[in-house]
């Protein structure tokens, strides 16, 4: 725990590190019919894909974002009345490695990388920011996707 | 794209423009996408709480249209997996039904002893020229 944090900030951030804990690690599916259909919605072109064994840059994180519906859904379940807002603010992705479309399945591990105490006109809330790591099969680091959220209390 | 048709380094200047690129966040297809996700957020979803919210619309997720960010610049370049880092800042919503116009430019190219790289700022824009979401781009050059 950070020691320059304030009681409520380090009180806060225990409680958000229970929900995100309680996640654990996913594992992110990676098969041609999926990718397939992403392809087709986002205007990708799938024959490309499959020749290249690469991924859409935007693949991965399409399917990780869920990870943050069900630690929202788990915020609003396990500390009800603790948050009533959520605004996604920011995010920085950084590639450390190809994406490729044989190398699955990859893992995704989701932990808080920063809070903030912070208000505004509409009251108080926490900057808070969530990281999602991808890893490859052999636990390479390929992907850090960060998340800013505004969570209003 | 493919991979014989990658822009070289060397023939892009700081200030070049990509082709503008205008998409409409389609019904049909936007709720394909939300079932492929398998999306639980109603605010992606429901317009009558998305409107509960203060939203005029139900609200595309940044996910979906972060989607055609990497492409527009992959696909400028000609190389699908060329893109090594995107920071992106969500301004406004993007609703559904509506038409954004995605424009970008090269704002910075680097190189030192062992890289070579370009920043492209992508801004995307409503009908009426207002930001909705502005994204740093950076490519990586062998």
């Amino acid at each position: 725990m950070d020691e320059t944090k304030t009681g409520s900030a380090q009180a806060f951030q225990a409680k958000l590190q229970e929900v995100v804990d309680a996640i654990g690690v996913k594992t992110l599916p990676v098969d041609l019919d999926l990718l397939k259909e992403y392809c087709r919605l986002t205007g990708h072109d799938f024959a490309h894909c499959q020749a290249r064994d690469l991924l859409p840059t935007g693949f991965l994180m399409t399917f990780t974002s869920p990870i943050f519906s069900e630690m929202f859904l788990a915020f609003f379940v396990k500390l009800p009345k603790l948050i009533k807002g959520v605004i996604h603010t920011a995010s920085q992705v950084e590639f450390f490695g190809p994406l490729r479309l044989g190398a699955g399945p990859y893992r995704e591990k989701l932990a808080i990388r920063n809070l903030e105490e912070k208000s505004g006109k509409k009251g108080n809330y926490w900057a808070v920011d969530f990281e999602v790591s991808l890893m490859d099969p052999e636990d390479r680091k390929i992907v850090s996707d960060v998340h800013q959220f505004f969570l209003r209390v | 794209m493919g991979f014989d048709n990658r822009l070289r380094f060397e023939d892009i200047q700081e200030g070049d423009r990509l082709p503008e690129a205008r998409l409409r966040m389609d019904r049909e297809t936007y709720l394909a996408y939300n079932r492929l996700v398998r999306e639980i957020n109603p605010l992606h979803f429901d317009q009558a709480y998305a409107r509960r919210l203060g939203f005029r619309e139900i609200v595309v997720a940044g996910v979906y249209t972060f989607s055609f960010i990497p492409k527009m610049v992959e696909d400028w370049v000609g190389d699908s997996g060329a893109v090594g880092r995107i920071e992106i800042q969500y301004r406004n919503p993007i609703y559904l039904g509506d038409a954004i116009v995605q424009k970008a430019s090269v704002r910075k190219k680097s190189a030192d002893q062992d890289n070579k790289w370009i920043e492209c700022e992508v801004m995307v824009e409503d009908e009426e020229g207002n930001p909705l979401t502005r994204a740093v781009v950076t490519v990586e050059f062998s």
